[in-house]
């Protein structure tokens, strides 16, 4: 009898907590929805933004299929790889680095973190939630531009059917994703500590872009500079899961890569855990 | 017109002042400005690095074309991108009201008020990868062809304004849509390459994005002396009809200003 409750109380916390942050998800949407032309917009961006690269891929394999059989090759990439890769960043990019945590430093800044400090919820589930909602409404309009532009642009694609190595595909990308999501967090909790949060998140913002592997694979890179990159955590953003999609790794790149990805995620995790602690400590709900 | 530039004068001297208020965010703003003017250089020898022409423009013309967009955002973003930043938070918050009753012209101050030194930084990179690639492939220049580079360039740049001062009016309104700003970001970064780009993926696309292909294009042709006298006047011609319609357009929008919420 007692077990039974137990079980169904078990059963019903897990429900209400679920249900909880089926709220914050469905919030996030509502908010999204209320401003549904700057979403559109920003969607605009990011298909714009895609379609120029993928442009520039266009014209630089145009000009090689002139040549020889052998020499079509760019850094050891057919047209159909780089093209997928394109197409597909555009993709991954919505679930890993899809995200809402940018105003944490004004939300610290301006005091409504005591809002939060409130809530019976802990601040970083919120923002995981928060966050689900984002890439899961991005992830579904990405989808239906790339599908869009598929039948528009008839590119050669290549299509990935060893299980094995989709599964590796779908492990990077949550990985990325974890690792992003503390990154990001980190740059927020700036705001504990100064009221300039902005220009040291573009900054990272800047060198993101480039070492994430949005436009081109790093390994055309000269290999010094992609040594570095393997090193630094943008690379597991993008770069490492399209990669192992393409199936271009060894087995034993595609482990290194798990390996230092996710040393770079305890390592984040724990930095960002500790800047929690000690920034709650200095919180002064300053504006308030 | 002098009671202009003393105006300016001071709008200049007010965002120096508060350059200096906030340093350390100056000092990180210049790093990733001088970090985003690098990484495109880099990109561009990189993805051109085997590759002989494109669509007719060789690899140093494509590069040139790098050099001529940064000194060209590096002044736009330096005069104007701040102000239509602002522009959004301004007319969102409906404080659109206090600069209208200033006894000055309210396009002026709407597009001026506010210099962003930061992006000083990322013109002198373009002049100095400018010079390193005109030794590099010797290509001999006279101080004529320089100096009608430079006029052209503040064509292009004026024809590039008078597109980010339309769509801005268009905030009137949808005070909302403050994203409308971050896309023409990325329509700026389209001036990058060539028009060809676009021409060869699409007809329709490159009709749309035309005006906005000739901004640095055009310029950097004239380096090379590929630019036609149709070239020139295409330009001309652009710029002249995009800045008149910017103005109008925009004291026709302000009969719309509800000034709501304020």
């Amino acid at each position: 009898m007692r077990q039974r409750f137990f079980a169904k109380a078990q059963n019903d916390t897990l429900s209400y907590a679920m249900k909880k942050y089926l709220q914050i998800i469905k919030g996030t949407w509502a908010e999204y929805m209320m401003y549904r032309l700057n979403f559109v917009m920003w969607r605009v961006r990011m298909v714009m933004q895609i379609l120029v690269v993928y442009f520039l891929w266009w014209a630089i394999f145009s000009q090689r299929q002139a040549m020889p059989a052998g020499r079509q090759e760019f850094f050891g990439y057919s047209q159909s790889m780089i093209l997928t890769y394109i197409l597909l960043s555009s993709l991954v990019r919505t679930l890993v680095l899809g995200t809402t945590t940018m105003d944490i430093g004004s939300v610290i800044n301006q005091g409504n973190l005591s809002n939060f400090l409130l809530r019976p919820l802990h601040f970083f589930h919120y923002y995981i939630a928060r966050d689900i909602g984002d890439k899961l409404l991005n992830f579904a309009f990405a989808v239906v531009e790339v599908t869009i532009l598929y039948f528009l642009l008839r590119p050669p694609i290549f299509i990935q059917t060893n299980g094995i190595t989709l599964l590796l595909f779908l492990a990077a990308i949550i990985m990325g994703t974890i690792l992003y999501f503390f990154f990001s967090l980190i740059f927020g909790f700036l705001g504990f500590w100064t009221p300039d949060v902005w220009a040291p998140r573009f900054l990272s913002f800047v060198i993101m872009e480039f070492f994430a592997g949005g436009l081109f694979p790093l390994d055309i890179l000269p290999k010094p500079i992609f040594f570095i990159s393997q090193l630094l955590p943008f690379s597991y953003f993008l770069y490492f899961p399209l990669k192992v999609y393409l199936g271009q790794l060894t087995m034993m790149t595609i482990l290194e890569g798990f390996v230092i990805g996710i040393a770079w995620v305890a390592g984040l995790t724990m930095f960002a855990s500790l800047l929690w602690q000690k920034g709650l400590k200095v919180y002064t709900a300053e504006g308030r | 017109m002098k009671r202009y530039i003393s105006i300016y004068k001071a709008f200049a001297k007010m965002s120096l002042e508060t350059l200096f208020a906030y340093r350390a965010n100056f000092i990180n703003s210049s790093i990733s400005s001088v970090a985003w003017a690098i990484f495109s250089f880099v990109s561009i020898f990189l993805l051109t690095s085997k590759t002989s022409s494109i669509y007719g423009w060789k690899r140093e013309e494509i590069i040139l074309l790098t050099c001529g967009y940064q000194i060209t955002i590096g002044i736009f973003h330096t005069l104007f991108t701040a102000n239509f930043g602002r522009m959004a938070e301004i007319i969102e918050h409906a404080q659109l009201d206090g600069f209208l009753l200033k006894p000055i012209d309210s396009q002026f101050i709407m597009s001026m008020r506010w210099v962003n030194y930061t992006s000083i930084f990322r013109i002198f990179i373009g002049i100095i990868f400018l010079i390193y690639i005109l030794q590099n492939f010797s290509i001999g220049l006279d101080p004529f062809t320089i100096g009608i580079f430079f006029l052209l360039l503040l064509v292009g740049l004026l024809l590039l304004y008078s597109i980010w001062f339309t769509v801005a009016t268009m905030l009137i309104w949808f005070p909302r849509l403050s994203n409308i700003i971050d896309l023409m970001f990325s329509v700026s970064g389209m001036t990058r390459y060539p028009g060809e780009l676009y021409k060869h993926a699409s007809e329709y696309l490159f009709l749309f994005l035309l005006p906005i292909t000739l901004v640095v294009a055009t310029p950097v042709k004239f380096l090379f002396r590929r630019t036609t006298v149709f070239d020139i006047l295409e330009l001309f011609i652009f710029t002249l009809i995009f800045f008149v319609f910017s103005r109008k357009f925009w004291k026709f929008a302000l009969r719309f200003y509800t000034s709501a919420s304020s």
